[in-house]
């Protein structure tokens, strides 16, 4: 619903019945409630609020991680209008965007809290954080049979996208190099997805041979890890070319990272 | 042997083999380093309280050597500390490493029960599917197989785009249809005399089988644009190779049916009645030769085909009469059909399939016995508390256990199907067969199809006794100028050696002489005498079959009229009926807020709330909605389908 419009609204159901019916249906009312436009809100309100109760993050630098956020915006509304998908998958889609995207921004704003602690611990806080705001969002969304899906996906990409930037880091920890931290954030983000489809595939689906599950594991894996990769790169940008940034990340992902 | 000289000293102030001491039980403790750093925090501390007194550094340097000795082994202190540390844990602590640790050897547990179905392959050794030709040939001699000539006429039905209209049209009278409806009949019949003919040369050859497993690899309609599959019918999956086996041939078989049933129309319009009451049978007999033996699906077009050889008999007796025809060598024909064709289906073919899937499904010891493999978990498993109780416990049943179960899974079907719905132990052996099923999800998940067919045997079999008692009764009435006062007439009269049962009453037909004629009905599934009132369906409309009244064999339920010009077209004439008993309908939209979504459901409801299907009235509707706030419009949109 457009933010402007809020109160009582009637729907209206059309289509040709021909000597069956009338075309156009009995109006059905709806009170929409302003309140539910805060109800969408509250996760885009946990980036601010992180801003401002968190006394490290009061700086001008720190506006610089929702610089990826707006360049996978931009990039995602370009594919929605191109595509031009149903008004449900649009639905959909910008939970899944908003979890992954702002979710991602949220661990990183709470970086200084998370890091400095053994990388299993990071790992495990990030996590809390990132699962979190997936069911806040769930939350804000009116937890519905719909979301359900979405939210396994959403869960299916949270996991391997802090199990490659922790297995990147440790990995790099004596040896750091920004392409080097890349591709190895890659290989870890496809072989982890390729993990978690072939656990849910492998058990549930007995009907197939285990060869074509492996072999379709391997293409969704491929395309999942793919797309994560694609929202972690801006992020690793900024991270490694911002000095305020950079010394999180080291801090977070326990390694000296000016090396390139 | 330098520091035992001249002691040193390191950052804590310590003489170094103090330092070094401490530095080794630390290493060796190999535990947190938060633990760690604590223990080289008391070590140092109790090396401090100790050497505080000593004036020297000799004289510390002593003193630390001497209480290194006093501790003794590095090594063995280290594990004395590792111990007491995690003695000294809070319980909160204690409890949750035991909790991971219970929990690990529990996954560890299930990884290694699970190992089992992953290990092993399958040994496909066994072509099911030439096993299964060979039961239903039973080495018969090639020119006793009708195949070759049903697939012949197959081969030459034409005007197949007519025939969903000529169908409908070929149940209404000659005298209510139009002149392009007369065309349509005309044409169609006209230009598939030849496949008719060749049918009627294939139902004089007594057997009909179909060699599987060469089947299998024919070309499908869909294969015409490429080179189409090569199934190994062996090692193919069974649900395809089953299905491909006889899909070309069940696809042929409906549309020669059809054929004939236009022309059996066609031939009574022509005053040729007796010939078409002849096609009557030959349509029944060419449904008969598919049942009894080989794939259900083969068995369910055979039974299709014969209802529509029924229907087509009842509707000509209906609409032309009995003047003039000599109905005693037809009834004779119908039993001795019906006789030679008792049991309209047979589970071999799908004993075959479901041991073709053992099989796949499971390892092979090589003396017949072997483990389920991961794909068989469907089968060996009867739900999600089984599947975790095997699991656990390595209690899959094994293959030689399935086969049995399979085998009498489909040998209580057989007596399901062979047992009259009407008798006492029906009931029992329904659920005798429905506790089988619930020993396996794919079994317990396949039921409700199979409950089905087996009520469609029985359709089909009542259907076959009501037609034998109707053709008495007209033979009664023709001869005697009036009907029977009841059915025992009809033996003492010698029209019947003895009167069909109905398989729901468990007693002869339910049968009245009417100012029209004689009525002529079964109990139907409901087991209760209605008194001969047909049931309905939905629409409140009489339905034959219907679950609510009685089936009424005779006098035949007219036919509903050609559609009126306003409906659709592409709505089915029934359907229509059905909205038109129903209407005004309405549209209407289910609200389900999602946040700051709101999710529209389109439903099409009848004035008491019940829902309808839009696209039973057309296939491609264009379905929208607007959405106003006052009088203004502030959004429309269109419903997608799904």
């Amino acid at each position: 619903m457009p933010y402007s419009v809020s109160g009582e609204l009637r729907i209206v159901a059309s289509a040709d019945l021909g000597e069956f019916g009338p075309t156009d249906g009995k109006p059905v009312l709806f009170h929409f409630s302003p309140l539910y436009h805060v109800q969408g809100l509250i996760p885009w309100l946990l980036l601010p609020l992180a801003f401002v109760a968190l006394p490290e993050n009061r700086n001008t630098q720190v506006a610089w991680i929702l610089a990826p956020g707006a360049v996978l915006g931009a990039v995602y509304w370009a594919a929605v209008a191109a595509t031009k998908p149903t008004s449900g998958s649009v639905a959909q889609a910008n939970l899944l965007f908003t979890t992954i995207v702002l979710g991602l921004s949220l661990v990183w704003l709470l970086g200084e809290r998370i890091g400095n602690r053994n990388r299993v611990i990071s790992f495990l806080l990030a996590a809390f954080i990132y699962f979190g705001f997936l069911g806040v969002n769930l939350l804000s969304g009116g937890f519905n049979k719909d979301l359900v899906a979405i939210s396994f996906l959403a869960a299916a990409m949270i996991l391997p996208i802090l199990f490659s930037l922790g297995m990147a880091a440790f990995l790099s920890s004596k040896r750091f190099g920004r392409v080097r931290f890349a591709v190895l954030t890659g290989v870890c983000l496809f072989i982890s997805e390729w993990i978690i489809f072939l656990a849910v595939a492998l058990p549930f689906d007995s009907t197939r041979s285990t060869a074509a599950q492996l072999s379709e594991a391997l293409l969704v894996s491929l395309l999942i890890a793919l797309v994560c990769f694609v929202c972690l790169l801006p992020f690793l940008v900024v991270l490694w070319t911002n000095r305020f940034w950079r010394r999180r990340f080291e801090c977070v992902a326990g390694i000296r990272a000016d090396a390139r | 042997m330098k520091q035992e000289n001249t002691p040193e000293k390191s950052p804590s102030g310590l003489p170094g083999c103090a330092d070094q001491f401490i530095e080794a039980i630390v290493r060796k403790i190999r535990y947190r380093r938060r633990v760690r750093l604590e223990v080289r925090e008391e070590l140092t501390s109790h090396f401090e309280d100790e050497l505080r007194d000593c004036t020297s550094d000799d004289e510390r340097g002593q003193k630390a050597r001497r209480l290194i000795e006093e501790f003794g082994d590095a090594g063995l202190l280290a594990v004395l500390c590792r111990r007491a540390k995690k003695r000294c844990r809070p319980l909160w602590c204690k409890v949750l490493v035991r909790s991971v640790q219970a929990a690990g050897v529990l996954v560890l547990y299930i990884v290694l029960c699970s190992l089992r179905l992953f290990v092993g392959s399958p040994s496909l050794k066994v072509d099911y599917l030439a096993w299964l030709s060979d039961r239903t040939r039973e080495g018969r001699a090639e020119s006793l197989n009708a195949k070759p000539y049903f697939d012949k006429a197959a081969a030459l039905v034409r005007d197949k785009e007519l025939f969903d209209r000529g169908r409908r049209i070929a149940g209404v009278r000659w005298t209510d249809m139009n002149e392009p409806d007369r065309k349509i009949l005309a044409d169609v019949a006209q230009h598939n005399a030849q496949a008719c003919e060749m049918l009627r040369q294939g139902v004089t050859r007594p057997h009909y089988w179909i060699e599987y497993e060469t089947a299998v690899n024919e070309p499908t309609p869909e294969d015409a644009a490429g080179p189409g599959a090569h199934l190994d019918s062996r090692s193919a999956d069974p649900a395809m190779a089953f299905n491909r086996a006889v899909i070309i041939s069940a696809h042929g078989y409906r549309t020669l049916a059809q054929a004939l049933h236009i022309s059996i129309a066609w031939r009574a319009s022509q005053g040729d009645i007796s010939g078409a009451l002849d096609d009557c049978l030959v349509l029944m007999d060419f449904g008969m030769h598919l049942e009894g033996r080989g794939t259900e699906t083969e068995q369910l077009v055979g039974v299709a085909i014969e209802a529509m050889g029924h229907s087509a008999a009842l509707m000509l007796l209906d609409h032309y009469g009995v003047t003039g025809l000599n109905l005693a060598p037809i009834q004779s024909r119908l039993t001795s059909l019906f006789a030679r064709h008792e049991s309209p289906m047979d589970v071999t073919g799908n004993k075959a399939f479901w041991f073709a899937l053992i099989q796949r499904m499971f390892t092979d010891d090589g003396h017949g016995n072997g483990h389920v493999l991961k794909s068989g978990l469907g089968l060996a498993v009867s739900d999600w508390r089984d599947g975790v109780t095997s699991l656990l416990l390595f209690g899959y049943p094994d293959r030689r256990e399935m086969t049995s179960r399979i085998e009498t899974f489909w040998d209580e079907y057989q007596l399901v199907l062979g047992t009259e719905p009407c008798r006492p132990e029906y009931e029992e052996r329904r659920a005798q067969w429905m506790a089988l099923a619930q020993e396996s999800l794919l079994l317990r998940a396949l039921a409700p199809a199979q409950e089905r067919l087996a009520a469609l045997i029985w359709r089909l079999k009542t259907g076959r006794r009501a037609l034998l008692t109707t053709l008495a009764v007209m033979r009664y009435e023709k001869d005697k100028e009036s009907c029977p006062a009841t059915l025992e007439a009809l033996v003492t009269a010698g029209y019947l050696s003895e009167l069909p049962i109905d398989p729901y009453c468990g007693r002869t037909f339910g049968y009245q002489r009417t100012a029209a004629g004689f009525l002529l009905y079964s109990w139907g599934v409901n087991l209760a005498d209605d008194g001969g009132r047909q049931g309905t369906g939905q629409n409140g409309q009489p339905r034959m079959f219907a679950d609510n009244g009685d089936w009424v064999f005779w006098p035949v339920y007219e036919t509903p009229k050609p559609p009126k010009a306003s409906t659709p077209p592409s709505m089915d004439e029934e359907k229509a009926t059905e909205y038109r008993a129903v209407a005004p309908l309405n549209h209407t939209v289910r609200i389900e807020r999602m946040g700051s979504y709101l999710k529209l459901d389109y439903e099409l409801i009848n004035a008491d709330g019940k829902k309808y299907d839009l696209w039973g009235i057309s296939e491609h509707p264009e379905l929208t909605f607007s959405v106003y706030h006052g009088d203004a419009k502030i959004g429309v949109g269109k419903f997608e389908y799904g």
